[in-house]
């Protein structure tokens, strides 16, 4: 059945052609909230918060066919929500963090993931929804609420960095495949 | 305008694309949501029975105010001689037909404004 039938359905409150709707769309919503997060116990968290409210919010969903983009916007804002939280609590010394650590052992194995977790929250997000969602700057910027030309400058260094991450990890591997 | 996207980066993500377990993770939100109607129910219901119980506590004041209200609405705006006239123009003469006019036209420039 196509989804936005599926998403008519849950509206009307069907609790089933909602759980059909997670079964959907949960694995790509998961996969997309660990790349944002670099936590994949916090991202399923968030996945989890962004269907309920999305349960709670379907009514208002004018569009049926546009579930995946307004899902992505509720998922987006709770994760933001939850870097604002996190922040505040960095202002009031109760986090001293301000960037993600390094690896303890950088032989160890450094998939995207990891490569991912070592970039700033901000430019981290704007990374994701560039290569993984495959999102153009002006969507990132309204989907963030961050200006045009910070998205553009985020991606930019963070492709930059990721790069660099990973090509040091090429580096390692290869060394040590040679040994 | 250009995305400008790294090729290998675009070609790591796609591979990084994992197939999660479903099941749990479904069985979590639904369950979620099942909690979710059931307080929200529950929340109504409470609310229906505080409401019930304010009428009950405020019938009388409510009443009052009430008459009060509906005499005020219904007073002639102007004193007619005649009291066959003054019954007729009686919808028409009174704070209500006034405050109904009132609400009628902000509703059309409201309607025209946001079209």
């Amino acid at each position: 059945m196509p989804e936005h039938l599926i998403v008519l359905l849950a509206r009307e409150g069907d609790e089933d052609a909602f759980a059909d709707l997670v079964r959907r769309r949960q694995s790509w919503l998961r996969n997309l909230m660990r790349r944002a997060c670099g936590e994949a116990a916090l991202a399923d968290d968030l996945a989890q918060q962004a269907f309920l409210t999305a349960w709670r919010k379907l009514p208002q969903l004018r569009e049926p066919a546009r579930f995946g983009v307004w899902l992505k916007r509720l998922a987006i804002n709770l994760w933001l929500q939850e870097l604002r939280a996190k922040d505040a609590l960095r202002d009031a010394g109760e986090v001293d963090e301000t960037m993600p650590a390094a690896p303890a052992d950088p032989t160890a194995t450094m998939d995207l993931d990891r490569a991912l977790a070592l970039l700033p929250a901000a430019q981290r997000l704007c990374v994701v929804l560039s290569y993984h969602e495959g999102m153009t700057h002006p969507e990132i910027a309204e989907a963030t609420g961050l200006p045009n030309g910070t998205v553009k400058s985020h991606i930019r260094r963070g492709t930059a960095r990721l790069r660099e991450i990973l090509s040091a990890y090429r580096e390692i591997s290869s060394t040590e495949g040679d040994r | 305008m250009t995305e400008d996207r790294d090729p290998d980066l675009q070609a790591l993500f796609a591979q990084a694309e994992t197939e999660l377990d479903k099941n749990a993770f479904t069985e979590k939100v639904r369950a979620d949501v099942t909690n979710a109607r059931r307080r929200a129910k529950h929340n109504g219901r409470i609310m229906i029975l505080g409401g019930l119980l304010a009428l009950w506590a405020l019938a009388s004041w409510l009443s009052g105010v009430t008459a009060l209200v509906a005499r005020g609405l219904t007073a002639p705006l102007m004193p007619i001689g005649d009291p066959t006239i003054a019954v007729i123009a009686a919808p028409l003469n009174s704070m209500g037909a006034v405050l109904a006019l009132g609400f009628l036209v902000l509703w059309f420039v409201r309607r025209a404004l946001t079209r």
